[in-house]
């Protein structure tokens, strides 16, 4: 008996989930980190932002994300004064000294960086990825205004991190945790089809699509339906206001190329939905399958079964019994079809 | 087929210029399987010939179908009074059984080339039209060995009586 499309998704989606083992894992480094950084900046407090705070992880996991909020209390560092340097210095240094007895191999990184220190523990989390990453913002208030100010190279910019978390875990609150399901599906498509967009650009355009309980196929649809929208106008803004810029795509894509990669996504799954609802459970089945390209997460059904089901759906639509007019077979049926006949000599 | 020296001078050479060697030619043919397919159509011109070549997906089948589309300037086979550029040869799918493949080289057979001009592919239906068509026959072939094939095997789609009829077909 073949599977609707929502429960093969749920299967699908349960075999890409973080496992907890993983989890608990990377929350242990996460804490560690942020009690070396407290010790160092008296008075501090720490954020969490990413995957794991964010409840999307995927396996395998690779890194954590979490920042450090340093108090500033004479400005002594903000635009126009001193830039970050001294600070990430100083974090690096500390995380060096605070993490080298569990992890010897530990490399912490952040001179050439944009943004954060890069810690490298050189010990996977989950067995056989090839390591397990931390990135680390070290930030000040910007008391003036909302959010933060964090590095940018050796100067400031500004950024709402905190207010980036609280959004989404109201929105997997509002969505009774739809939310984190359809990004987390849709984080696996976007790492399948080269990553036109970055994870957070695909959370931040969800922020104001799944604003309420949906299934992840209807979820899926309605992001796909609004990224497309959006992003064909322009790059998504940040969703706290805070930012200057908005949320680049892929760097080696433009904006729309990027757009070109999602409406090719959105081919697929729409016709998955359109051919569960007129009635062939097995074609759709292998349009949501052939959608993620992953035969472990999600297998093609078996191909007779798809060439039986194929077959019926042209007899009857030659017949004017199924929905649609469908001339021909596969993605490309309602194209007009010169009406050939097959031959030989 | 391999030529050697001797055989590519005495050839008879096709003129310079013929239609599958032209750009517009090229341009007008292919844009609409440029929009849909991008870049995963590619085109080879020769002296003599114009080959394409796209990965199809074919219901069924696990793995696009490579698909060769073979425009001659001089076809070395019958064209039953079509122009060349009517009657391409369309390869994919080498040796697979099908009630409808050319006898010599087992090209597709797609189409019945005394048909009424609306019932057979030409160059201004576009590519897109001709691969739609080649997806489809490729699926029916599946679908008529998957029935039974020569022990009764279905053809789903629209087929002409092998050979040629009495009568032209209207």
């Amino acid at each position: 008996m073949m599977k609707p499309l929502e429960p093969l998704l749920t299967d699908a989606r349960k075999r890409i989930e973080v496992t907890q083992v993983e989890l608990d894992e990377a929350r242990r480094r996460r804490s560690v980190i942020a009690l070396v950084l407290m010790r160092e900046f008296p008075g501090s407090r720490v954020y969490v932002n990413g995957s794991i705070a964010h409840g999307d992880a995927l396996t395998p996991l690779t890194d954590v994300d979490l920042g450090v909020v340093v108090p500033n209390p004479d400005e002594e560092y903000g635009p126009g004064k001193k830039g970050p340097t001294t600070l990430l210095d100083r974090a690096a240094r500390a995380l060096r000294a605070g993490l080298r007895e569990e992890f010897g191999d530990l490399r912490v990184e952040y001179e050439v960086r944009k943004r954060s220190i890069l810690v490298k523990f050189n010990d996977a989390v989950t067995p056989g990825a090839d390591d397990f990453t931390a990135d680390v913002i070290v930030a000040v208030d910007n008391v003036g205004d909302d959010g933060l100010f964090i590095p940018r190279f050796t100067c400031w910019g500004r950024s709402h991190p905190e207010e980036h978390t609280r959004r989404v875990k109201q929105a997997i609150k509002d969505t009774h945790v739809a939310y984190a399901h359809v990004n987390r599906l849709l984080k696996h498509w976007n790492r399948l089809h080269g990553k036109p967009l970055c994870s957070w650009n695909i959370k931040a355009l969800s922020l104001n699509c799944l604003t309420e309980p949906v299934t992840q196929l209807d979820g899926m649809v309605a992001w796909f339906e609004h990224a497309i929208a959006e992003l064909s106008v322009e790059l998504t803004p940040d969703p706290a206001g805070v930012a200057e810029k908005p949320i680049s795509v892929n760097e080696k894509l433009t904006r729309l190329q990027a757009v070109d990669v999602l409406r090719e996504g959105q081919k697929r799954l729409n016709e998955a939905v359109a051919l569960e609802k007129a009635g062939y459970p097995v074609l759709a089945h292998d349009e949501l399958a052939r959608f993620f390209l992953d035969e472990e997460m999600l297998p093609l059904p078996d191909q007779a079964a798809v060439t039986a089901e194929e077959g019926r759906k042209f007899r009857e639509n030659v017949a004017g019994i199924g929905v649609g007019v469908a001339t021909g077979t596969g993605l490309g049926a309602h194209r007009p079809r010169i009406p050939a006949a097959s031959w030989a000599p | 087929m391999s030529w050697g020296l001797a055989e590519l001078v005495r050839a008879p050479r096709p003129a310079a210029r013929w239609y599958g060697v032209e750009p517009h030619w090229q341009v007008w043919v292919e844009a609409d399987v440029r929009r849909e397919h991008g870049a995963s159509l590619c085109r080879r011109t020769r002296l003599d010939r114009l080959t394409y070549r796209i990965p199809v997906e074919v219901r069924g089948r696990r793995d696009p179908v490579l698909v060769r589309i073979v425009f001659h300037a001089e076809p070395p086979y019958r064209t039953y009074g079509l122009p060349p550029a009517e009657y391409p040869r369309v390869f994919a799918d080498t040796s697979a059984e099908s009630p409808h493949r050319m006898p010599d080289d087992d090209a597709l057979c797609l189409y019945f080339p005394h048909s009424a001009p609306a019932r057979r592919w030409r160059p201004e239906n576009g590519l897109l039209a001709l691969i739609d068509l080649v997806r489809d026959h490729l699926f029916f072939e599946a679908y008529w060995r998957l029935a039974g094939g020569h022990n009764g095997g279905i053809w789903l789609g629209d087929e002409q009586r092998h050979g040629f009829p009495a009568r032209r077909s209207a």
